[in-house]
């Protein structure tokens, strides 16, 4: 049977040990989106070459999620929210993970097997948004809290947000490396041949 | 006679519809899977898509946060009367509706070559064209596309395939997708001809009402087993779980030569697309 957990973010220690893949999670607090490539690649060099990232992501959550802001009567507003696909962040991720004490990561479609990895080793969790679901999704936002590299075009900008009750999301790869994703994939993929099977006494014409 | 600004308009505005109101075949199949749907939290992604999707067209906001690129397939009639030049109606059709939809749009037109991003770009929007002979209207169908579901998309060229190693290249590209192109999905096939034509047959089969026969007996049979294989595969919605992977899938064919192309792509839940003929009258009716 899966649980669902009410979050605040930054998390506290132990908030997330007891997660397991297939729970489903709400977040309040603040949270930092982004679905920039060159976002990610700059986060990446940022940390190699030991340069301060311009936000703290110390037990936060970084999500691959697109953001319009808009400006009105002087105050910053998010119109809408969505997320994107992970994996392609792939090659950024793990040393993200590794360098900025991160403990979670948000997204959509999961994330690739040296994220798996490095999430294990330092306790950080996949949190999977329903892609699509925009609308509802967007309800959750309530302040823009605060916009850094003003370079990118504007989904690509670090962007932190103070959300309410934002989910349900998907816990899609847990503390200790399990990966709900891996797991369907596998499960699929070992079913291959029984699946041809049946496609073949069925075919009919 | 159908005038430069109608076909501007009708071209913009339905890209905007498209992006704030699934289709009603689509609806259908989300609410019939969710009848069936045995995975707990599949139940919940299902229904948090539905609830979702219907408050963006009560509101009138995105389904989506990416609007994906402005793409057409055009069917202009061979007695239909229109003055000016059609193509530039869809570009600039697109820069006005950039300038005035609600919400805003983020920019999604990417250059390959150097990774820019802005409103415009080579080639866009991509638009198929086709005639019809008789008519006297243009349909237009507009289907925006996004990377999402757009990245999975496969096409290899078979020598004197056996139905077996059609299912099986369809199979393979779909455990391929597993759950990053936001199941449950639209899937196209296309299959002989061209290169090209194979994919484009592919596309345009995601354009298919959901629910309409294949005339084909031999796809019409392979569309339903394909259908209960997918959703036997377990990725379920969202890539949670469950047996609601696949909304429909639809197959085209063409003759051809000994090589055999063979096209697979994939719409996302959301499965955007809307259509309307604009009539020499300059009345419009609206298909989706």
């Amino acid at each position: 049977m899966n649980k669902t957990h009410h979050l605040s973010v930054p998390f506290l220690p132990n908030d997330l040990e007891v997660l397991e893949i297939g729970d489903l999670v709400f977040l309040s607090g603040e949270i930092i989106v982004t679905v920039g490539l060159p976002t990610h690649e700059r986060m990446r060099n940022y940390l190699v070459s030991g340069k301060a990232l311009p936000m703290n992501f110390e037990n936060n959550i970084l999500c691959q999620v697109g953001c319009y802001v808009e400006e009105k009567n002087g105050m910053m507003q998010s119109r809408y929210i969505n997320p994107s696909t992970s994996t392609r962040f792939e090659p950024y991720l793990p040393e993200i993970i590794e360098g900025t004490g991160i403990k979670a990561i948000g997204g959509k479609g999961g994330v690739g097997p040296k994220t798996i990895k490095a999430m294990k080793k330092h306790g950080c969790i996949y949190l999977s948004f329903i892609g699509g679901a925009s609308a509802l999704t967007s309800d959750a936002v309530k302040e823009v809290l605060d916009i850094k590299w003003n370079d990118f075009i504007m989904q690509f900008r670090l962007i932190k947000l103070r959300i309410e009750k934002l989910g349900p999301l998907n816990v899609g790869v847990d503390t200790k490396g399990n990966c709900l994703y891996t797991d369907l994939q596998t499960q699929a993929q070992d079913n291959f041949e029984d699946l041809m099977q049946e496609l073949n006494q069925n075919r009919r014409v | 006679m159908i005038s430069y600004d109608s076909i501007k308009k009708l071209s913009a505005d339905l890209y905007d519809w498209s992006l704030k109101k699934i289709p009603e075949d689509t609806k259908s199949r989300l609410d019939e899977a969710l009848k069936h749907e045995t995975g707990e939290n599949a139940r919940k992604v299902l229904n948090f898509m539905i609830k979702s999707s219907k408050l963006a067209e009560e509101k009138e906001r995105f389904l989506c946060s990416d609007a994906g690129v402005p793409v057409y397939s055009v069917k202009i009639g061979s007695q239909a009367n229109f003055e000016g030049d059609i193509k530039r109606a869809f570009v600039e059709g697109f820069d006005e509706l950039v300038k005035r939809i609600d919400p805003p749009l983020l920019k999604f037109v990417q250059n390959p070559l150097t990774n820019e991003r802005s409103f415009k770009g080579k080639d866009m929007p991509i638009i198929s064209w086709d005639i019809v002979d008789g008519a006297e209207y243009i349909d237009i169908t507009c289907s925006p596309k996004a990377l999402g579901s757009g990245r999975w998309a496969a096409l290899d060229i078979f020598v004197y395939p056996t139905l077996e190693d059609i299912e099986r290249f369809i199979m393979k590209t779909v455990i391929k997708a597993g759950s990053q192109h936001c199941p449950p999905v639209m899937i196209g096939v296309g299959i002989g001809g061209s290169f090209d034509h194979a994919a484009k047959m592919a596309k345009m089969s995601t354009l298919r009402k959901l629910g309409t026969e294949n005339p084909e007996p031999i796809l019409a049979d392979m569309e339903k087993r394909l259908l209960k294989a997918i959703n036997k595969t377990g990725f379920g919605p969202m890539g949670q779980g469950g047996d609601t992977t696949a909304l429909g899938i639809h197959i085209d064919y063409s003759a051809g030569h000994g090589f055999t192309p063979i096209a697979v792509c994939f719409n996302c839940w959301i499965n955007r697309r809307t259509r309307a003929r604009i009539h020499n009258s300059e009345k419009i009716e609206r298909l989706e």
